[in-house]
């Protein structure tokens, strides 16, 4: 839990201080480079966003729809998948069960899960407010 | 033939055993789930071409079965050479091809010892093994690099229709089936 803490930490400051310098020297980064780093600054963020949206059951396709109503398009190709890895990890616990006569897999959020997205959320203010503090000294 | 079976068997084909069935109908629910979801919302049936583009927004089923098979490994020397979704064909095919190798020149060997009179000696073996390894390392490397173009330009109406003989699954599949579905599938 402390690694993946630490892993998320880290790579989100290290795209948070490349944005930062690409602002700041105007370089011209290319599109794949600009790519890269916002897929890496979302892979996150992501996280995150399917810890807290599995406060409340969800299977896949709702799940993907709730996020995308809220402003987070994921595609399908990275969701499930990650649905998986979460759970292997224990931050979510999942269970099949019959609905519209159709059998689905419902998931929420463990109670590791819980205690990780308290943290991960805790981590996610903590640098919003250090990035917003950055921001404002380089605008002075 | 029904368009999401086709796609969710081309899936099937790539997964590794252990889980497959449990991957799949899982799958199955979310992409009928949204198929049905569009029908509603337009009111009418979905015609086989927008039956194709909510697959293709799922994705290749060779990335997909990339995706499931592993979460972290790849093949990195600093800058990631193979990634995720390809990591786990490229380690079948190089332990496929290697097994291969050395299994020919085992048994090449006392060939070329009774013809020759010479015997091949471990550098040489261990030079073929490494030329194996740079070849298939080389060759998944430029797919990787070029994957979006490889990957993504795939059309799910073009995808193999499934017989009925080879229902019964994996353990029917010949390593040779398995490569040609992956390849087709890339």
């Amino acid at each position: 839990m402390g690694k993946a803490l630490r892993q998320f930490h880290n790579n989100t400051v290290q795209e948070i201080v490349c944005v930062i310098q690409y602002h700041a020297d105007g370089m011209q980064l290319s599109a794949s480079c600009f790519d890269n780093l916002k897929l890496e600054l979302r892979r996150g963020c992501l996280v995150l966003a399917v810890l807290a949206q599995l406060r409340a059951e969800h299977y896949g396709y709702t799940l993907r729809k709730e996020l995308a109503n809220n402003g987070l398009d994921i595609e399908e190709s990275t969701l499930y998948p990650l649905l998986r890895r979460l759970e292997t990890q224990g931050l979510l616990v999942s269970q099949w069960r019959e609905e519209d006569k159709r059998n689905k897999r419902f998931y929420r959020l463990s109670k590791d899960g819980s205690m990780v997205l308290a943290q991960l959320l805790h981590e996610w203010q903590t640098m919003g407010t250090s990035l917003n503090r950055i921001l404002q000294e380089v605008n002075v | 033939m029904n368009l999401p079976n086709r796609y969710l068997h081309a899936v099937a084909k790539c997964l590794p055993r252990a889980g497959r069935e449990d991957i799949i109908a899982e799958l199955r629910v979310n992409i009928l789930s949204q198929m049905e979801d569009r029908e509603r919302e337009t009111g009418y049936p979905l015609t086989e071409d927008q039956k194709a583009d909510i697959l293709r927004q799922h994705g290749n089923p060779t990335v997909i079965a990339g995706r499931h098979s592993t979460h972290i490994l790849g093949l990195a020397f600093g800058k990631q050479l193979i990634g995720p979704e390809l990591f786990p064909f490229y380690k079948t095919i190089l332990l496929i091809n290697l097994a291969i190798t050395v299994c020919i020149l085992a048994a090449i060997m006392p060939v070329v010892a009774l013809t020759t009179g010479s015997t091949l000696t471990l550098s040489r073996v261990l030079i073929t093994l490494c030329a194996q390894f740079g070849i298939i390392t080389a060759v998944f490397m430029l797919v990787d690099r070029n994957k979006e173009q490889l990957l993504d330009n795939w059309d799910p109406r073009r995808l193999p229709p499934i017989k009925e003989d080879r229902e019964e699954g994996p353990k029917s599949k010949t390593v040779f089936t398995f490569l040609i579905n992956c390849m087709a599938t890339l």
